[in-house]
């Protein structure tokens, strides 16, 4: 019940911070039902718990590097997302149970559907890099369980733990990436190029620093920056400007624009 | 007197020690990509040339003797070289030695960069192909292994604007807890064989887990995703070693347990996913103009049709599986060369920049409309006889769903003429260089192989037969 009741907080929240604690809570307690329920070996219950906690630091560090980890594409209101929970739930009270699980009791058997559901829930609902990777663990997780269960060989633990690592570290490197500008803005062909303030800061990364520097009557954290260089000071280093070749051009520029600046 | 060398071992180790060696020489991208590329194809033409019936082979640099069939056993994994086995490596190595050369040549710089990765692909997947036994069987363990080849994938295909590449995962793993599952019930059967009923449980459960492995709609979008932000040449590598590894995977999985082609309704499962994604990717490819995404859906149609084409029972469905991936092959790849030499020459692949480029860029634009009108079964390309003779059996048992895969056939066709007018529109870029002359012989000889695979395809009768030999087991 509080396995299912996490998950479905994942899903009404849909805050980075509420996934991947309730990842954790899921996570471990799929281990100790692992553990108490089905004699998972400890070593077995240790090996888990290390990948565990590696791939949730893995991506809690990423989330803390991007500027705004919770994704642009919000997966709708959380009204929408609780009326889609209950229309699962509705739609399972009518249709009965899901397909025979052998050798777990009939609350597991519940609580891995529910599981299940959440996943597939968390998937459909969003396309950003971290939902998609703590979606694709949690139904690990449940792998996990099942081949203790079912095949208990310790090489197929730890070929899913490995998977594991590396779904998590392929999610970590696309949050990264999704943090980035997509296009670089065309520049004015002067001897001097002066970047425009989008190329210096991306739309996303005018942030709650900003906001709060604005609310506390404080100019932007750009006009800031730039007073401290007339100042003669290091000014902010822009996190997501592109780097730039020796012509003042970003170099992921367009070729043509490439072209245009050296002619 | 020194022992022969065992061939996985020397397979797997000089290919994982030639991605560590372009990691460390990434500084020459280029040549290293070129080197690998005819490494990868060497040992590609060396395996499907190898008479496995000789027990040792002595190469003429090694200096010492490899023993062919020697198997390897590594923590319960045990990893032999079978003829089928060397068919699809030959096949994988084929496939990324021929990415690796043309990346050389058409690939933006950040592109060509990706030889470290495609190493290590090819090295997984042959390790893949070469398990003959594991803690549970290699069909079933397939999932687990694709899944973190796919996750390994997702790092070559990761570009600024891709975020949803990691969806390539999905097929894999979702499919794994549902093998392990019917593994459970393979054991089971094998303990109780008087109760049929475990066998037939279990192959429901291999046959539903491989028809998500396969990865038809909705578990298409990574593909889809892919095609459209990440590099080309990347993209089409790594989408054919996925489905070439889940083809090989389900002949193995019906050769190992007949139940499940008979025991269930593996057929109509696989006709119908293979027709509602036939048919979305041919309504999709109608609904677009971006040439990448263009590209990802009528690459979807065409896998559609090769799903289909796998449940026509009979002794048609095999050959005609394996020729159509061939043709695919053939497709996405000149497709992939013609979309990469545009993105790294235009610097976007957006149609609004696009235009008039098939003035500067005739070419590459060329075998981009061709490699793409191939996967949509257009006449005089690589993929109309594969497509034609599809139809033809699909049309045998009922012309409705032939009949409306060729209205989505014809959609996709309708978005290519479209783009092709964009390509050949008014100039938009006038500082765009025209192809180099090198650039230009590549492109006409990837033109004319397109050509002669359209108007002779019993030029791929010999590799087809040798893969339904290997393939049927």
């Amino acid at each position: 019940m509080t396995l299912g009741g996490c998950a479905a907080l994942m899903i009404l929240f849909w805050d980075w911070r509420v996934a991947l604690a309730g990842l954790l809570c899921v996570q471990s307690g799929l281990l100790a039902l692992g553990v108490t329920l089905y004699d998972l070996p400890v070593h077995w219950a240790g090996l888990q718990l290390t990948v565990m906690t590696l791939t949730l630091l893995m991506l809690i560090i990423t989330a803390l590097q991007v500027q705004r980890p919770r994704a642009r594409r919000q997966a709708g209101n959380w009204l929408v997302r609780l009326l889609a929970i209950v229309l699962f739930v509705l739609a399972w009270r009518v249709l009965g149970e899901g397909p025979p699980l052998p050798e777990f009791g009939s609350s597991v058997t519940a609580l891995l559907l529910w599981l299940a559901f959440c996943t597939l829930l968390l998937l459909g609902l969003s396309d950003s890099p971290l939902f998609t990777a703590v979606a694709l663990l949690l139904w690990m997780s449940m792998a996990q369980l099942i081949v203790a269960v079912l095949t208990p060989a310790p090489n197929l633990f730890v070929l899913i733990a490995g998977a594991e690592l590396l779904i998590s570290l392929a999610g970590s490197r696309l949050m990264l990436l999704d943090q980035e500008p997509l296009h670089a803005r065309d520049l004015i062909a002067t001897d001097i190029v002066f970047p425009y303030e989008e190329d210096m800061y991306a739309d996303d990364d005018f942030g709650a620093d900003d906001e709060r520097a604005i609310d506390a009557g404080l100019p932007p954290l750009l006009i800031q920056d730039a007073i401290a260089a007339l100042e003669g000071e290091r000014p902010r280093v822009a996190p997501s400007s592109p780097p730039r070749n020796g012509h003042g051009v970003p170099a992921d520029a367009p070729t043509d624009q490439r072209e245009r600046m050296r002619g | 007197m020194t022992t022969a060398v065992s061939l996985p071992v020397l397979l797997t180790v000089s290919l994982l020690l030639a991605a560590g060696l372009a990691y460390l020489l990434r500084g020459w991208n280029r040549i290293m990509a070129a080197i690998s590329g005819v490494y990868c194809l060497a040992w590609g033409g060396l395996l499907w040339l190898a008479d496995l019936n000789l027990p040792v082979w002595t190469p003429p640099l090694l200096g010492r003797s490899v023993d062919l069939t020697a198997p390897t056993t590594y923590l319960d994994f045990r990893f032999v070289l079978t003829p089928i086995g060397a068919t699809a490596i030959s096949l994988t190595l084929v496939i990324i030695g021929a990415t690796l050369l043309l990346s050389t040549r058409f690939a933006a710089p950040e592109e060509y960069a990706l030889t470290p990765l495609l190493l290590i692909l090819a090295g997984g997947y042959t390790l893949l192909f070469l398990l003959t036994e594991g803690p549970v069987s290699p069909v079933l363990l397939a999932p687990i292994a694709l899944a973190a080849l796919s996750a390994v994938a997702v790092f070559l295909l990761s570009n600024r604007g891709s975020a949803t590449v990691l969806r390539i995962l999905l097929p894999p793993v979702l499919a794994i807890p549902v093998v392990l599952i019917a593994d459970w019930y393979v054991r089971a059967a094998a303990l109780d064989p008087q109760n049929s009923l475990l066998m037939t449980t279990a192959a429901q459960f291999m046959g539903v887990g491989y028809v998500i492995l396969l990865g038809p709609v909705p578990f298409h979008w990574g593909r889809v995703a892919a095609a459209e932000s990440a590099p080309p040449l990347a993209t089409a590598a790594a989408t054919l070693l996925y489905q070439l590894a889940a083809l090989f995977m389900l002949f193995q999985l019906l050769a190992q347990f007949p139940a499940v082609g008979q025991g269930t309704s593996l057929a109509l499962w696989l006709e119908w996913a293979g027709i509602v994604t036939a048919l979305w990717g041919g309504v999709a490819a109608f609904g677009t103009l971006h040439p990448g995404r263009l590209w990802g859906y009528v690459a979807l149609h065409d896998w559609g049709i090769i799903l289909i084409t796998l449940a026509v029972a009979g002794t048609r469905s095999l050959p005609l599986a394996l020729f159509l991936f061939s043709l695919r092959a053939v497709s996405m790849l000149t497709a992939a060369t013609g979309l990469s030499a545009l993105r790294a020459s235009v610097g976007s692949l957006e149609p609004a920049r696009l235009s008039g480029a098939g003035h500067r860029l005739p070419w590459s634009s060329a075998i981009y409309l061709l490699g793409g009108l191939g996967l949509a079964g257009f006449p005089l390309s690589a993929g109309f006889t594969g497509h034609w003779a599809a139809l033809q059996i699909m049309a045998e048992t009922d012309w409705r769903p032939a009949a409306a895969i060729l209205v989505a056939s014809a959609g996709a066709i309708f978005s290519y003429i479209r783009l092709a007018r964009i390509l050949l529109g008014p100039l938009e870029n006038r500082s765009l260089r025209r192809e180099r002359s090198v650039t230009t012989a590549i492109a006409a000889g990837i033109l004319l192989l397109s050509m002669a695979i359209a108007l002779a395809p019993q030029l791929l009768d010999g590799p087809v037969s040798r893969m339904l030999i290997a393939f049927s087991g």
